[in-house]
């Protein structure tokens, strides 16, 4: 009977301490996870300008966090590709990190676009297609997450592409993100 | 040593599932952690816009432009065409152009032929060339296509055999100095 009820104690004593320690431990991971966010402004992902910034007419701010991209054209029948508008860049030499992209939104007629795609060119390319099949857009899952190497930069390549009977000036909106895994 | 022994095998098996416990959560918190992440923000504002380079018509072969003017079926035979397309920069930039196969079918028939551009003043550029069914030139040199400038595709065939052939082709238009460029489709089919 004593053996039992010190092996029940012994048993109950631990477990009540490791949740202990992990209900501890789970307050310093989130309190880190707090910590990350304010390093935010000094992360080591951030993006940078590409051989053909000035014709797809990319802007930078918010210290290279965020980026626009406004003089994309959309041509009939043809297919326009931005091989290098913008790129994203792993500032750290001694960490890889891990990205993703995502949809965030999507505005404009989907009637005369065909698709417009974004591709992060990491060794294992990740896409983001919105097509149109002349009535509406399909927007695309968030990707998987892949590697950027440290002190490496990326190219986002944009292709466009309106159809055949597309009028001019017709405009289509279009925000991602992309996800830096902490 | 013995009592050690003893003492030490009673308390292996709550020690082991407390641990195995603590193992269990721990790998519970790694996987919130991996969802943790930051964002860049990119916005794209894409506009349809007329083409400032067109296709347009030649004086040999038989040939089909598609709406906007983007894309054409070039028909011709066995024989020499100059020209059966023209390649028309409508606006005051500069461009570059270029010629690069995708597909094709049936060139086994294709002893020599050879798509070239021209222009008024300027040599000849050849483009494509297929000899004795196989290609020599896939994709062309770029060649300079000035403001305002019309560029000439012209065409030279010889077959061995009758049949028809296709070569399915991006004209490649490069904004010089970036790695910016479009891409229209142009058909030849060669009986």
């Amino acid at each position: 009977m004593k053996r039992v009820f010190s092996k029940s104690a012994k048993m109950l004593v631990l477990t009540l301490m490791g949740i202990l320690v992990i209900s501890a431990t789970a307050a310093v991971y989130y309190s880190l996870d707090m910590t990350s966010t304010i390093t935010t402004a000094a992360n080591d992902i951030w993006f940078v300008e590409g051989l053909d910034n000035v014709t797809a007419g990319v802007t930078l701010f918010n210290d290279n966090k965020s980026a626009t991209l406004t003089d994309l054209k959309a041509y009939p029948n043809i297919t326009m590709t931005y091989d290098d508008p913008i790129k994203v860049r792993n500032n750290n030499t001694g960490t890889n990190h891990f990205v993703r992209l995502t949809p965030v939104s999507l505005t404009g007629t989907a009637t005369y676009f065909v698709y417009i795609n974004f591709t992060l060119q990491t060794s294992t390319p990740i896409s983001l297609n919105y097509t149109s099949n002349g009535a509406s857009w399909t927007t695309p899952s968030q990707t998987s997450f892949v590697q950027v190497d440290m002190n490496t930069e990326y190219s986002i390549v944009v292709e466009t592409m309106a159809n055949a009977t597309a009028p001019a000036d017709q405009i289509a909106t279009i925000e991602i993100a992309v996800e830096v895994q902490l | 040593m013995v009592r050690y022994s003893r003492y030490s095998g009673k308390i292996s098996n709550p020690v082991l599932a407390a641990a195995a416990l603590l193992i269990f959560l721990s790998l519970l918190l790694q996987s919130v952690l991996g969802t943790a992440y930051y964002s860049l923000a990119m916005n794209a504002y894409a506009s349809v816009s007329s083409p400032p380079v067109i296709l347009q018509n030649g004086t040999a072969g038989t040939c089909t432009i598609y709406a906007n003017n983007t894309s054409a079926k070039v028909n011709v035979a066995n024989t020499t065409y100059d020209y059966v397309l023209r390649v028309n920069n409508t606006i005051a930039d500069s461009w570059q152009i270029r010629l690069k196969k995708y597909a094709d079918s049936n060139i086994n028939r294709l002893q020599n032929c050879t798509i070239y551009f021209h222009n008024s003043t300027d040599g000849t550029s050849s483009q494509v060339h297929i000899e004795n069914g196989a290609y020599t030139q896939d994709t062309g040199t770029w060649y300079n296509l000035p403001s305002l400038a019309t560029i000439y595709i012209a065409i030279t065939v010889v077959t061995n055999s009758t049949g028809t052939s296709h070569v399915h082709s991006y004209l490649e238009i490069l904004t010089p100095n970036t790695s910016t460029y479009a891409q229209y489709v142009i058909a030849f089919e060669i009986t």
